[in-house]
Formats: structure tokens, C-alpha cells, sequence
């Protein structure tokens, strides 16, 4: 209770413009922010330049927050729409890219459950950008093909193949083999 | 491995809380672009739409600024002639009605004067009670009611008219009952009208009591025109005044420029009126606008009533029957308003309601009046005296209210649909310029494009 009127005063004071206040709700989301960005990025930079993306338009629209709702809950619609812009923007002619890593290899062809966030997150960054984007929109997001053709402006058969390909990368990262089987074809 | 059962893990996993470190240069970075204002790419064919709005606004602007001053350069010049005619004439003329009264009270019995005696008196008066007399018996009833109608059709459509209605104050029958006949009480106000009314000086010759019949004296009973019905039968079909009242025929055309200000310009046209102008809209604060525009209007109508808009020009003939008065009017508006938004700008439809009024000027009157020559009736005529610019201050007396509905496509697929807004509404104008509340309603398109 006492966290949501610290939001709701922080989100006025920001309406306000004033910069302390944006600063602490920054702060405040920072880690919460970035674990839903790292999902969609390859690394902690990319995630990071979509995070302030979608501050900014946090900030330059905050007087179209409903106080009532889950701040948290508008900002995750706005931190997975900015991550769909940065896509759009910088990887959408992008949809082959190279996966290897030999990082993941595990002896244990279920040992997905012992891995870490870390690693799973890891796993999933490797991803090519088109996989990982309709794996996230889909997988985590609850999205429907349909629905993700439309964000993503693509087609509903090409949504439903990216999926299936991550799954298949992610599975092909978790097999033992893994490394031997793809690591000089692609040549790295 | 089973798709459900990889996507299970996936999903529990990421949504595990996880921490990460606070970093002060993704801080710094934000805080940088915060204060940086947004750049825009420069898009040329943005451009060239803007500059194919705006300029034709700006040179209208210009147009209406010069008319406005040539205008009130032609006024002052008006004022300066009427005055020095009235300084020079109203004494003399007041001698006259003076000495035309004594000389028509000792030619007979005022209390016996009767609708017969009217021609009577004429003829056997001087030239001077002559004139006086036939003007006296020629401004009937109808007179005034019917310039009391013709304010009303004006008030309807753009508030104007009151030049000629607000000075007139004449006294009633019940205030001529005294001790002087009905007939000659009127001509004594009439003639201090005079003074004070140029429109009754421009009326003042011949030619009016020739243009018209003279009615039976007995119609005149009463003056007091403001408690007097007030309705103007316009020629027009059923159609035409649906169209005149509720469906005005326009559209409005805007760009949004950076920092929440539209320009636009405005263009309607339906019967018997024209409109343009342009506007601006400023966003004051949080779902607020307020708006601000100059319109140059036109607007006509005509009339078979005998009295309105009452000719001061001499028929061909004097047996010539007057048909009908071609009146046209060309008026300066200024509107204003406040528009609260409901929703947000990226929602496909965001009613709204928006209050404000409208300040107008007449600027010009222009008369045509059409006879039926008795010689040759399949031969009608038309005389179209010089246009009278009209003296009148810009004034507030309109109240508007509208309500509508603005409809954002939205589509990020198609720029020009997603930057477009159409907005429809209904409004409803309330003119207090006359005593009795004059109402108008219709319906309005627009349409404003954000660059």
C-alpha cells in the first residue's frame, strides 16, 4: 500500500516535470525494467537503450497514466512496445543470424530445470532477433500469431515458423553435441 | 523435449524476479535525451503540404486585414460626411416638419381625420405638409415589423442587423393618444428620428412614397415592434431551408504544427450564405484547447414584405409595382472557443465539448430592388443602388456550444491515415443580439493532418 501511494506520488511529482522524481521512478523500475528488456536484446547495452526508450515515452505521456491501474502493469506494455520499435527499427531484415555458443552445454538432456535465470536468459539472447522476439511475444507475453503478425507486421505463417525454429534452437543449445554438430558449420 | 514443457520452464524462469544494479550512466543517458528536444526528420513532402495550407491562410489573413481597414478607412469617411449633412440639414428639416404640422393642424380637424381624409389632406396642403403627410401615411405598420423581421433573419444567421432596429424607438398609438391626432404625432417623432436614424434620411425623398402604395391610414395602431411577432417568410423550398438551418455544406482544413497549435482554414457554403476564414487552436494545457479565427462571411436573402429594407431608389415609373428586395450582407466574425478532449490523442475516437462565441461586424449591405413595370408587366426590372457600408461595432453577442467526436485512424502501416484526424459535431448557437433569443443548429466536418 505504502509502495503504491510512493508511485502515485512520484508519478505527479514527475507530471510535474520535476527531475528528482523521474530520476527515483527510474530507479525504482530500473531492475524490473531490465529484466523484461534483457529478454528482448542481445545483451545488457541493447536492453539498457530500450529501457530508456521507453522511459522517455513513459515521462512524455505520464498524463495518460489512470492512476488507478498497475503502474507496473503500464510500464510493461510500454517497455514490450519499445522493445517491438527497437526491433522494428534496428533487426527486422535480420532473421538469420548465427547461434553458436558452446557456453550451455550440459550432460543431462532435461537439465534445462537446473540451469539458471541467468542462463536461461542467456540462451534465449542467443536467439537470432525475429526467433526471439515471437518466442518472448508468444511464450511469455501470451501473444497470438495473429496478434504477433500484426505487431510485427508479418505474416501469421511466418510467426508460427519462427516459433517452432527457436524451440528448435533452444533446444539444439541444450544438447550436449551441440557444439560439435553446429560450431564449425557456422563457421565461428 | 515437448514444446509445452520447453515453454514452461522459459516462462517460469524469466518470470522469477531477478535483481539488477542500478546504473547511474543509463541515468545520465536518459536524462540527456530528456533534456534535448525531439528532433524530427525534415520530411519535403510534409513541408509542401504545410506551406500549401498555411500560405493560402496567410495570404487570406492578409486580405482580411487589409478589407478590415479599408473598411474602417471608408467608415470613418462616412461618419465625417454624414455628420457635417446632419449638422447642416436636421435644423432646417426640423423647421419644416414644424411649420408642415401647424399648417396641416389649420387646413382641418386632426380629430376628425379619417382613413378618406388622408388623400384629402395631401392634396390640399403645401408641397412640404405634402411630402410629410404621404411619408407619415406610408410608413405602416408593416413597416416596422418587417425591418423587425428582416433583423431576424439576420440575427438567425450572423447576428447583425441592429442598425437600423436598435435606433428605432417610436412612440406607440396608446403614446399619440394625447392631444394631437395619431397621424401627426408620428410625423413630430418621425422628424426627431431623423436626427438620429441616417437609414430615414437616406428614405427622406420622393421617390419612396412614389415606389410604394399608400396604405389606409388605419393600420398604423401600433409601433412598438419588440413585443411584435418577429418571423420573416423567406422564399425558399422546404429543402433549401433544411439545408440553410441544419446542413452546412463546408469543410475545415488544418495542420497540426509542432507544440499542439492548429491552423486551419475554413470554407461552407449553403443557401443564401457563404463562409471562410481561418483559425487557430492552441493547446493550453492537459486535453484543453483554445480556439481562435476570423472568418469573412456573405450571406442573402430576399423579401416581397414592402418596408423591409426599404428602397431609397426611384422606379422607372411611378405606377411601377415593386416586387421583391434582394438583400446581401457581407459580415466579419470572430469566433472563440474552449474544447476539452476527452481520451488521448493516440485513441482512434475522443469525443469532446467545446464552448465559446462569436464577435461579429457588418461590414456592407447590398440592395437590389426588382419592379413590375405597369406598362409592360412581362418586362420586371431590376435597380441595384450603390452597396451602404454598414457602421457597427465588432461585438459579442453569440453563444456557441458544440459537441463531437474526433476519429484518429491510427495506423502505423499507413502514415498519411495515422497522422490524419477527422472530427464530426453538432453545434447549437444561441444569438442574444435581439431581445428574443435567436437559435441555430447544425452539423460540421473537419479535417487536420499533424506534421
Amino acid at each position: 500500500m505504502q509502495e503504491e501511494q510512493k508511485i502515485e506520488a512520484l508519478v505527479k511529482a514527475c507530471k510535474k516535470g520535476k527531475r528528482e522524481s523521474q530520476k527515483e521512478l527510474y530507479k525504482l523500475f530500473y531492475s524490473y525494467g531490465m529484466s523484461i528488456c534483457l529478454r528482448y536484446s542481445k545483451n545488457r547495452e541493447e536492453a539498457q537503450e530500450v529501457l530508456n526508450d521507453s522511459f522517455i515515452k513513459v515521462f512524455n505521456n505520464l498524463d495518460k497514466y489512470d492512476l488507478n491501474l498497475s503502474f507496473k502493469g503500464w510500464l510493461r506494455r510500454i517497455l514490450i512496445n519499445s522493445a517491438i520499435d527497437y526491433y522494428r527499427k534496428h533487426h527486422k531484415h535480420q532473421h538469420t543470424l548465427e547461434i553458436v555458443n558452446d557456453q550451455y552445454l550440459d550432460d543431462a538432456p532435461d537439465a534445462l530445470h537446473n540451469l539458471s535465470v541467468e542462463e536461461i536468459m542467456n540462451l534465449v539472447q542467443q536467439l537470432s532477433p525475429a526467433y526471439r522476439m515471437v518466442f518472448n511475444l508468444y511464450v511469455l507475453e501470451g501473444y497470438k500469431h495473429q496478434e504477433i503478425a500484426e505487431e510485427l507486421n508479418i505474416t501469421v505463417g511466418a510467426s508460427k515458423s519462427n516459433l517452432a525454429k527457436a524451440r528448435m534452437k533452444l533446444r539444439a543449445m541444450l544438447e550436449p553435441t551441440y557444439h560439435l554438430k553446429y560450431g564449425g558449420l557456422y563457421g565461428r | 523435449m515437448e514444446d509445452n514443457y520447453l515453454d514452461n520452464v522459459f516462462r517460469e524462469k524469466l518470470e522469477l524476479p531477478q535483481h539488477h544494479d542500478f546504473n547511474e550512466s543509463a541515468w545520465l543517458d536518459l536524462e540527456s535525451r530528456l533534456e534535448e528536444k525531439p528532433i524530427r526528420r525534415i520530411v519535403w513532402w510534409r513541408w509542401a503540404a504545410a506551406v500549401g495550407i498555411l500560405l493560402p491562410m496567410l495570404l487570406s489573413s492578409f486580405y482580411f486585414y487589409n478589407e478590415l481597414k479599408q473598411t474602417e478607412m471608408q467608415l470613418a469617411n462616412l461618419e465625417t460626411r454624414m455628420n457635417r449633412f446632419l449638422k447642416k440639414d436636421i435644423a432646417t428639416i426640423v423647421k419644416e416638419e414644424e411649420a408642415n404640422i401647424a399648417s396641416a393642424e389649420n387646413a382641418q380637424n386632426p380629430r376628425q381625420a379619417t382613413d378618406n381624409s388622408v388623400t384629402a389632406s395631401i392634396s390640399s396642403n403645401t408641397e412640404a405638409s405634402n411630402n410629410i403627410q404621404k411619408r407619415a401615411a406610408a410608413l405602416p405598420n408593416t413597416f416596422y415589423k418587417n425591418i423587425n423581421k428582416g433583423n431576424n433573419v439576420i440575427s438567425t444567421f450572423v447576428s447583425e442587423g441592429n442598425t437600423v432596429s436598435m435606433n428605432m424607438n417610436l412612440v406607440t398609438a396608446k403614446g399619440a393618444e394625447q392631444n394631437q391626432p395619431q397621424r401627426i404625432t408620428e410625423t413630430i417623432n418621425r422628424s426627431k428620428e431623423y436626427a438620429t436614424n441616417p437609414t430615414y434620411l437616406s428614405a427622406n425623398n420622393e421617390a419612396y412614397s412614389k415606389g410604394f402604395p399608400i396604405p389606409n391610414t388605419n393600420t398604423v395602431n401600433s409601433h412598438n415592434w419588440i413585443s411584435k411577432e418577429r418571423t420573416l417568410v423567406i422564399k425558399e423550398s422546404a429543402w433549401t431551408k433544411a439545408q440553410r438551418q441544419f446542413i452546412p455544406i463546408g469543410f475545415e482544413i488544418g495542420a497540426n504544427v509542432q507544440g499542439g497549435i492548429v491552423l486551419s482554414q475554413t470554407l461552407s457554403s449553403r443557401p443564401l450564405f457563404n463562409n471562410e476564414g481561418v483559425k487557430a487552436a492552441v493547446n493550453l494545457a492537459n486535453s484543453t484547447d483554445l480556439t481562435l479565427g476570423a472568418n469573412y462571411a456573405a450571406y442573402s436573402y430576399e423579401t416581397q414584405n414592402v418596408g423591409i429594407d426599404f428602397p431609397n431608389v426611384q422606379p422607372k415609373n411611378t405606377d411601377d409595382l415593386f416586387q421583391k428586395t434582394t438583400v446581401a450582407e457581407t459580415v466579419i466574425q470572430v469566433p472563440v472557443g474552449l474544447k476539452y478532449n476527452f481520451g488521448y490523442s493516440e485513441d482512434v475516437f475522443s469525443p469532446f465539448v467545446e464552448i465559446g462565441g462569436i464577435a461579429k461586424k457588418s461590414i456592407q449591405k447590398t440592395y437590389k430592388y426588382e419592379y413590375l413595370p405597369t406598362q409592360k408587366p412581362s418586362e420586371p426590372y431590376a435597380i441595384s443602388p450603390k452597396p451602404q457600408k454598414t457602421k457597427e461595432r465588432l461585438a459579442m453577442n453569440t453563444a456557441t456550444a458544440s459537441l463531437g467526436v474526433k476519429w484518429n485512424p491510427n495506423l502505423p502501416k499507413a502514415p498519411i491515415l495515422d497522422n490524419m484526424i477527422v472530427q464530426a459535431e453538432v453545434f447549437g448557437n444561441a444569438d442574444f443580439e435581439t431581445e428574443n433569443t435567436q437559435w441555430m443548429a447544425g452539423v460540421g466536418i473537419s479535417m487536420s493532418y499533424a506534421f
